[in-house]
């Protein structure tokens, strides 16, 4: 029996120094092999916006009348190894009165220098999981408005997997109001940002 | 001689182990006791947008200054809803809340989206340990992998020494291994010098490897901001509907007397007005023009007995579109 000692003792050791050995293990095969984002994640984060990293003219629309409905599809993409969170930011509506011609005046268009086309036109943004460019089941329909009364930003915290896209659809809407002919030769820029971040709240 | 050199070879062997041993505890110290170094907080980096300056797994270390001192250039830790993360500034601007700061991870495109409070800045990073090497492959070799086998083979060794009690000599490569046998080793230690070493570098690793893993706070993300902007909506011009007035004054005649078609345009312009009489089997059209206010007037003298109808048009023009007048009935 007291020969068997040293020898229990010598393996509680090895066990004792393999329980630490398989935490540290745990911990930097967990951290090189996944990308999950939550607590400890090496590598990258980029955002592609229909395939790129540069700045993405979705419309140039120059002739819309009332019932028109432009609508584009933005492609986010996560080109990173790491997960992501998307919020829309630096939302900026600047409208143009362009000219003003005698019918938008006698309409009551009193603001030679201030456009009025967002105050007439609708928009919808939704993110479409199904990426098929229309409302379905399913799909988050976070804004819908006049386009005057966009917010600066949308804090969507919408995951983005590493590796995944997402599709948002801005979807224009000129439904016929008393007050279009007052946006006559408007104009409106829209200027949108998209933020993947690897935390909420940012 | 060949003893000596052995035993100046384990002397080294074991400062290594020490060495290693130190590099392993002193940082897990300092960071459960940031005052030790004089600083005021300790966070382990827990993503890569600080890269190359601060690595995964790195230590950092906070000193509380005042939101003045602090500076384009420096990098500091900051606490939100979400966590604390470590960035550095880029601007620094007054306002009416105090004073902002814009920050931006080293390794993202682009600065963080919004402004941070001076209040929420915790401290300017003094300073940082690169212990995030521990979770690159080499680190991982040398704080665990490498240990623990040294460690298995050791007590493997002592064991075979332990329970080998023939007493018959081993010569060759036997003896090199194993030893050279031949008497029973008496005195003999399970957990001697080495492998307690052994042991603290297995602990004090494993503990720092798993340290993120509990890490309250976190010291920066990763963002990236795309664009799209230069977006325009122009809109058309069409042409908007008028419409067209006609009176007939008076409305019952006789003959030799005239009659007054007049009326107007709206919206108000100067346009030909064209006004047709008919009746059951005569018609003719005259063509008059609007004054600027949109005004017109004709004088009419019938021929002949009846009654007409009267009305009056305008074909339109590149704003508005033509209108017709409602029909009005003159007797004479």
């Amino acid at each position: 029996m007291k020969k068997l000692m040293p020898l229990a003792a010598s393996i509680a050791l090895i066990l004792m120094a393999s329980l630490f050995a398989t935490a540290g293990s745990m911990a930097y095969f967990n951290d090189s092999e996944t990308s999950n984002g939550s607590t400890f994640t090496a590598a990258s984060l980029d955002l592609n916006v229909d395939g790129g990293d540069i700045n993405v003219v979705k419309f140039t629309v120059g002739n819309m009348v009332p019932g028109n409905q432009p609508k584009g599809t933005f492609t986010l993409t996560n080109v990173g190894t790491t997960n992501g969170f998307l919020d829309l930011e630096s939302i900026v509506v600047t409208d143009y009165e362009n000219v003003r011609i005698e019918p938008e005046i006698s309409a009551g268009d009193t603001t030679p220098n201030i456009g009025e086309l967002s105050s007439v036109v609708n928009l919808r943004l939704f993110i479409d999981y199904g990426c098929d460019g229309w409302i379905s089941t399913g799909d988050n329909v976070f804004f819908n408005g006049k386009v005057n009364t966009l917010p600066g930003n949308f804090e969507l915290d919408e995951p983005i997997n590493a590796a995944s896209t997402l599709c948002i659809v801005a979807l224009f809407d000129w439904w016929s109001t008393p007050n279009d002919n007052l946006a006559m030769t408007d104009s409106m820029a829209l200027n949108i940002g998209f933020e993947l971040a690897q935390t909420t709240g940012q | 001689m060949l003893r000596g050199k052995v035993k100046a070879l384990n002397l080294v062997a074991k400062a290594i182990l020490v060495l290693v041993c130190l590099v392993l505890i002193i940082p897990g110290v300092i960071r459960l006791y940031p005052s030790l170094v004089g600083a005021d907080g300790s966070y382990i980096v827990l993503g890569g947008s600080m890269e190359p300056t601060l690595s995964l797994g790195d230590l950092t270390f906070t000193e509380k200054v005042e939101t003045a001192e602090i500076d384009v250039g420096d990098v500091v830790a900051v606490k939100t809803d979400s966590g604390i993360y470590t960035h550095r500034v880029i601007e620094k601007k007054e306002s009416d809340e105090g004073i902002l700061f814009r920050l931006k991870g080293d390794a993202n495109e682009d600065p963080d989206s919004s402004y941070v409070n001076g209040s929420e800045i915790i401290g300017k990073t003094s300073f940082s340990l690169p212990i995030g090497y521990l979770f690159t492959k080499n680190g991982y070799i040398l704080a665990v992998a490498a240990p623990l086998m040294l460690l298995a083979v050791a007590q493997a060794v002592k064991i075979n020494k332990l329970y080998d009690t023939r007493k018959r000599r081993r010569g060759g490569l036997k003896a090199i291994l194993l030893g050279k046998g031949g008497r029973r080793r008496r005195k003999f230690s399970i957990l001697d010098t080495t492998s307690i070493l052994l042991l603290l570098i297995l602990v004090a690793g494993g503990t720092n490897m798993m340290a993120p893993y509990f890490a309250v706070g976190s010291a920066g993300f990763f963002t990236d901001m795309e664009s799209s902007s230069s977006n325009v909506i122009g809109a058309a011009t069409w042409r908007v509907s008028s419409s067209i007035k006609c009176s007939v004054s008076p409305l019952s005649i006789t003959l030799g007397q005239n009659v007054t078609i007049s009326g107007s345009i709206n919206p108000a312009r100067s346009a030909e007005v064209t006004i047709g009489i008919s009746n059951a089997t005569w018609s003719t059209i005259i063509k008059v023009t609007s004054n600027s206010y949109g005004t017109y007037s004709y004088e009419w003298k019938p021929d002949s007995s009846g009654s007409y109808e009267v009305k009056a048009s305008w074909e339109g023009d590149s704003s508005y579109k033509g209108a017709s007048s409602g029909t009005t009935l003159v007797v004479m």
